[in-house]
């Protein structure tokens, strides 16, 4: 199945910005993240804009966007 | 300090701080060994400075009587990575209740000024009453303890806080400073002139690489005392890292918490800096006065489109490996690397960027670098700028300080150096006093009077609860757009549990940026393995909670209402469409909330205050 991956800020080094990738059924938000070599700690993950977690199943059409998770300062 | 046992939950007074009271009225000190009442007296910081502030009634900061408290945390001076911070403590000139009583502060900055004091031999200095003439006060070891001495400070009058620091380097080596600007002089017309703080990079490089403790006007408290400068002059007495304490700081670097705010090239994200580029993507990023347009404006302020003007290098202070510092140098002909151009973090970075319309990053670095070398706080005077650019809007036609408006750079520019300078009260009295004034107070970005930092307050409730700054003494400023939580259930846990724990970073002596939580082991081994105390996790945690707690009910004492815990009007009455983050703060959701938190806070804080 086809994602749209978005990826931001320091995440896109060596990655792209925006990409549609193909993924097997059933994959998960941490499928992408582990196929992208992200560490899944201190990640921002939304589906279709919406906060998700790790575990959650994507579909196929789904836009995931992974942010890094910064704090303030 | 003085350690004579390892526990210092059940025998605090068996921990003793060295204090030195310094009457600035007769230019004499004294100085003892004060044994610690309770573990946020050991902990240090403004857990310490706010029970000292708390045994005063101050009925107005300029006062002779509202005390100006330098203190340091337990692992300031110790060989933990980023244990650089002091503190400073007072009544503040800028944040006060609507009944006029001003209330208890503190502020943090982290250069080696800290280090510098503790290894004079002291741990805390209390300045009291006010001098007639401009002073400095030199700190230096002696052969017998501590040496105080009071100078006259006539030569350093009308520089920046870079040029103070830097006449005072020629004369002192060996030495860290503490100074204000310009701003802090003009203390009647400012209050919120910054501390200004050095850093070894600045001395050794001659350019101004400061680091400020800026909220709550405590620059301007020094101002009033005419105490222009503090002097920290000491050998390095930065111990040996013991092998389980280098284990202590390398798992402060590879922990993920710090990763993120080390240098991209270092595999980090690049410093707060990247909160920009997270932020945009809901459209959250401040602009035009807290008022996101939902257009690509702020993208001339990513890195990636920065690094084209300038050369970004990142940089630490003392000895600390996450070099959080983003410093923008301008490129030589050559392609070299030219003088300084400005730190970019995240609230300077918006405050004087697309908050007030500028997004570009040449203009942003003029800007910023001039609000640090005034000696301002960055968020006080982005704060209260974009307030006047908004009324200037809304009011084409009877606008504030000669019309200027959102992206007149020229006009800005000016407005801050007349600011800096004194010549412009309206604007350095900050966002509450100017609001009350033009009785248009919905858009005024505030909370119980200390201006909002960079983040948005519909996606901040819990504003309401920060007791120093918006930021820094609640640590919720990210959590919508980190979680996406907009439970109720969710906000008051946040709120009465990790939330008020931001804090103690302010009593401990390290930077926020270690990035792990106070109940981290992390923290209790750091404690342990540089002062031989044991402390556990839970007990940390439970004395942050205290100090907080505290320092809430000291709110209520200095004349909060309840009706003062809440967010600028323009959140409840108009909520802005372009945020993509989900709008959830309305006044149902944000009464229901503080009911909960007070019901839970308010039976804890009895019996923090003295009688
Ligand atoms: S984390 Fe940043 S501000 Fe803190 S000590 Fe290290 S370099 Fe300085």
């Amino acid at each position: 199945m086809q994602i749209t991956v978005k990826l931001y800020g320091s995440l896109c080094i060596g990655r792209f910005h925006s990409a549609v990738r193909e993924y097997p059924d059933s994959s998960t938000i941490q499928t992408i993240v582990t196929d992208l070599g992200i560490p899944s700690e201190y990640l921002i993950r939304l589906k279709n804009g919406y906060h998700v977690p790790l575990e959650e199943v994507v579909q196929n059409g789904d836009t995931v966007s992974l942010l890094p998770m910064l704090d303030g300062g | 300090m003085r350690i004579l046992s390892q526990n210092p939950v059940t025998d605090p007074s068996t921990v003793l701080y060295r204090r030195c009271v310094v009457d600035l009225e007769t230019g004499t000190a004294t100085q003892e060994d004060v044994p610690c009442k309770n573990l946020e007296d050991v902990l240090g910081g403004f857990g310490r400075s706010y029970q000292i502030l708390a045994e005063r009634k101050i009925k107005e900061a300029y006062c002779p009587e509202n005390p100006l408290i330098l203190n340091i945390g337990i692992l300031t001076g110790s060989t933990v990575m980023t244990g650089l911070r002091s503190y400073f403590s007072s009544y503040s000139p800028l944040k006060q209740s609507r009944r006029g009583l001003p209330s208890a502060m503190w502020s943090a900055g982290s250069g080696n000024f800290g280090n510098k004091l503790k290894w004079t031999g002291l741990d805390e200095v209390i300045f009291e009453n006010r001098s007639t003439t401009p002073i400095y006060a030199v700190f230096s070891e002696g052969e017998n303890g501590p040496r105080v001495e009071i100078k006259p400070a006539d030569h350093l009058l009308g520089l920046t806080g870079h040029e103070k620091i830097m006449a005072l380097h020629s004369e002192y080596k060996d030495a860290h400073f503490a100074v204000i600007g310009p701003a802090g002089e003009n203390f009647n017309n400012v209050y919120m002139g910054a501390i200004v703080l050095s850093t070894d990079n600045q001395l050794k490089s001659g350019e101004g690489k400061s680091r400020f403790a800026g909220r709550g006007g405590m620059g301007s408290m020094m101002g009033y005392k005419n105490l222009i400068a503090i002097v920290a002059q000491s050998s390095d007495k930065m111990g040996k890292t013991t092998p389980d304490m280098r284990d202590v700081n390398r798992d402060v670097i590879k922990n993920g918490g710090s990763a993120r705010f080390q240098p991209v090239s270092q595999g980090g994200h690049g410093g707060t800096w990247a909160n920009i580029d997270v932020l945009q993507a809901f459209h959250a990023v401040p602009e035009n006065n807290f008022r996101p347009k939902g257009d690509e404006d702020v993208a001339g302020l990513f890195r990636p489109n920065v690094e084209k003007d300038f050369d970004v290098h990142s940089e630490a202070c003392f000895r600390c490996g996450i070099r959080c510092h983003n410093n923008l140098y301008h490129r030589n002909a050559d392609g070299s690397r030219g003088a300084l151009a400005a730190k970019f973090d995240f609230e300077p970075l918006i405050l004087f960027g697309s908050n007030i319309g500028i997004n570009d990053s040449r203009q942003v670095t003029e800007l910023i670098h001039l609000c640090d070398y005034l000696g301002m706080d960055a968020i006080s005077l982005g704060s209260t700028i974009s307030y006047v650019l908004d009324y200037n809007a809304r009011h084409p036609d009877q606008p504030l300080c000669d019309g200027v408006a959102f992206g007149q750079f020229d006009q800005i520019r000016e407005l801050i150096v007349r600011t800096g300078r004194g010549k412009l009260s309206e604007v350095g009295r900050g966002v509450k006093r100017l609001s009350e004034q033009t009785g248009e107070t919905s858009y005024a970005m505030h909370v119980k009077g200390l201006e909002l930092p960079a983040y948005l307050p519909e996606t901040n409730p819990a504003y309401a609860f920060a007791i120093a700054g918006g930021h820094m003494s609640m640590g919720t400023h990210m959590y919508l757009a980190k979680e996406g939580k907009t439970g109720l259930d969710d906000w008051v846990e946040v709120i009465t549990r990790q939330g008020l724990l931001q804090v103690g970073y302010d009593m401990i002596g390290l930077c926020k940026f270690v990035g792990v939580g106070m109940g981290h082991e992390l923290i209790s081994r750091a404690i342990g393995e540089a002062t031989g105390l044991k402390v556990s996790s839970e007990e940390i945690v439970a004395a942050v909670r205290r100090a907080y707690l505290r320092g809430l009910a000291l709110e209520l004492r200095q004349g909060y209402e309840d009706d003062e815990y809440t967010l600028p009007g323009q959140v409840f009455e108009n909520p802005n469409p372009n945020v993509t983050l989900p709008a959830f703060v309305t006044r149902e959701f944000f009464a229901r909330m503080k009911q909960r938190v007070w019901a839970i806070f308010k039976p804890e804080m009895e019996g923090l205050l003295p009688e």
